[in-house]
C-alpha cells in the first residue's frame, strides 16, 4: 500500500480506521509520514465532533422574536407568486401558437391571383360590405 | 408491583406525547391566524434546538442568536407551507439548516478567531485554534456537510432532506470536502 491510497483510506466517508485494515495498519507502522498524518486527521476528526458553541436561549428570546414578526403570510398570494411562472409558460406557449397560426405575407399573396397584395391591403371591400 | 408500574408508565407516555402533538397542532393553527403568542409558544418550545444546530456553525453568540431568530422569522412567514405530515420539528430543522447555509453564503469568511472564545483540547491547546484555520480555507457548502456529517452525525439522507439537495450532491460534496480538508491537512504537515 502507498501514502496516498492510505490516506484515501483514513479520511473516507467510511471513516475506516487503520484497525478495520490490517494492511493500513502495517503500512502506518512502517511510514512516520502517514502516522503523524492519521494522528492529525483523527485529532481534526474529533474537533469538528466537538465544535459546537453551547449557548442557552435566555428568557427574552421569544419576545425578540415576535417583536421582529411582519405580518402573516397571505397563503393566496403565496399561491399566486407560485403560479407566476405557469402564466409565464401558458402566455408563451400560447403568444407561439398565435404567431404560427397566422398566415405569412408570402402566403397570402399566393391566394390573390393578381399577386397584388398591396391592393388587396389597401382596397376597402370589407368596408363596404 | 413493578410490572403494574410499567404498564402505568406506558399508557401514560403515549397520551402525554399526543397532548403535546394536539398543543402544538393548535398553536400551529392560530399562528396560521396571526397569533403572536401562540407562535411565541412554538419559540419557546424549539428554542433551544434550533441554537444548538446554528452553534454547530458559528462560534460567536451573537451569530447563533441572529440566525436562531432568522429561523423563527423564515418560520413565521413560510408557515402555511408546512403541510402537517411530518414532525414540526423536522421542518423547524430544515429551515434552520437552509438559514445556516445562506449565512455562511454571505458570510465565506468565517469570523476572526481572535474574537471568539476556542476549545481548548487538553493535549494540545492549539487543536482548536488549527481546526478553525482549516475550516475558514473551506468552502461554506464543505464546511456545511463535513459539520453536519461529522459534528450532528446525521446521514447523507438526512442531510439532502433537510438542505433540498439530491442524495448524490451530497455525496459528492462531502468526498470531495474530505479530498480538500485531507489536503489541507497534508500541506499544513509539509510546512
Amino acid at each position: 500500500m502507498n501514502c496516498r491510497r492510505a490516506r484515501k483510506l483514513l479520511t473516507g466517508v467510511s471513516g475506516a480506521g487503520s484497525g478495520a485494515d490490517p494492511e493500513l495498519a502495517r503500512h502506518l507502522a512502517s511510514c512516520a509520514e502517514c502516522e503523524r498524518f492519521a494522528e492529525r486527521w483523527t485529532e481534526v476528526r474529533d474537533g469538528l465532533k466537538g465544535r459546537l458553541t453551547t449557548l442557552t436561549p435566555d428568557a427574552g428570546f421569544a419576545a425578540r422574536v415576535t417583536a421582529r414578526l411582519g405580518p402573516p403570510a397571505d397563503p393566496f398570494v403565496w399561491a399566486a407568486r407560485r403560479l407566476v411562472p405557469v402564466t409565464l409558460a401558458l402566455t408563451l406557449v400560447l403568444g407561439g401558437w398565435c404567431l404560427l397560426r397566422t398566415p405569412a405575407p408570402s402566403s397570402l399573396a399566393d391566394e390573390l391571383a393578381d399577386g397584388d397584395l398591396l391592393t388587396w391591403v389597401a382596397s376597402d371591400e370589407e368596408e363596404q360590405r | 408491583m413493578r410490572a403494574d408500574l410499567g404498564t402505568l408508565t406506558l399508557a401514560i407516555l403515549p397520551s402525554e406525547a399526543g397532548e403535546r402533538q394536539a398543543e402544538e397542532r393548535r398553536w400551529i393553527t392560530a399562528s396560521l391566524d396571526g397569533d403572536r403568542d401562540a407562535f411565541a409558544e412554538l419559540v419557546r418550545r424549539y428554542q433551544q434546538r434550533v441554537f444548538r444546530l446554528a452553534g454547530r456553525f458559528f462560534r460567536r453568540p451573537e451569530d447563533v442568536e441572529e440566525v436562531a431568530q432568522e429561523t423563527f422569522l423564515t418560520a413565521w412567514r413560510k408557515l402555511h407551507t408546512y403541510a402537517g405530515k411530518a414532525p414540526f420539528e423536522h421542518w423547524l430543522t430544515r429551515v434552520c439548516t437552509r438559514c445556516c447555509y445562506a449565512r455562511l453564503r454571505q458570510r465565506p469568511d468565517p469570523e476572526p478567531l481572535q474574537s471568539i472564545d476556542l476549545p481548548v483540547a487538553p493535549g494540545d491547546p492549539t487543536a482548536g485554534v488549527e481546526l478553525e484555520r482549516l475550516l475558514a480555507r473551506l468552502k461554506p457548502a464543505d464546511r456545511m456537510v463535513l459539520l453536519l456529517l461529522d459534528g450532528e452525525g446525521w446521514s447523507t439522507a438526512e442531510i439532502a432532506e433537510r438542505t433540498g439537495w439530491t442524495r448524490t450532491n451530497v455525496k459528492v460534496r462531502a468526498h470531495r470536502a474530505r479530498a480538500r480538508l485531507r489536503r489541507l491537512v497534508e500541506e499544513d504537515l509539509e510546512r
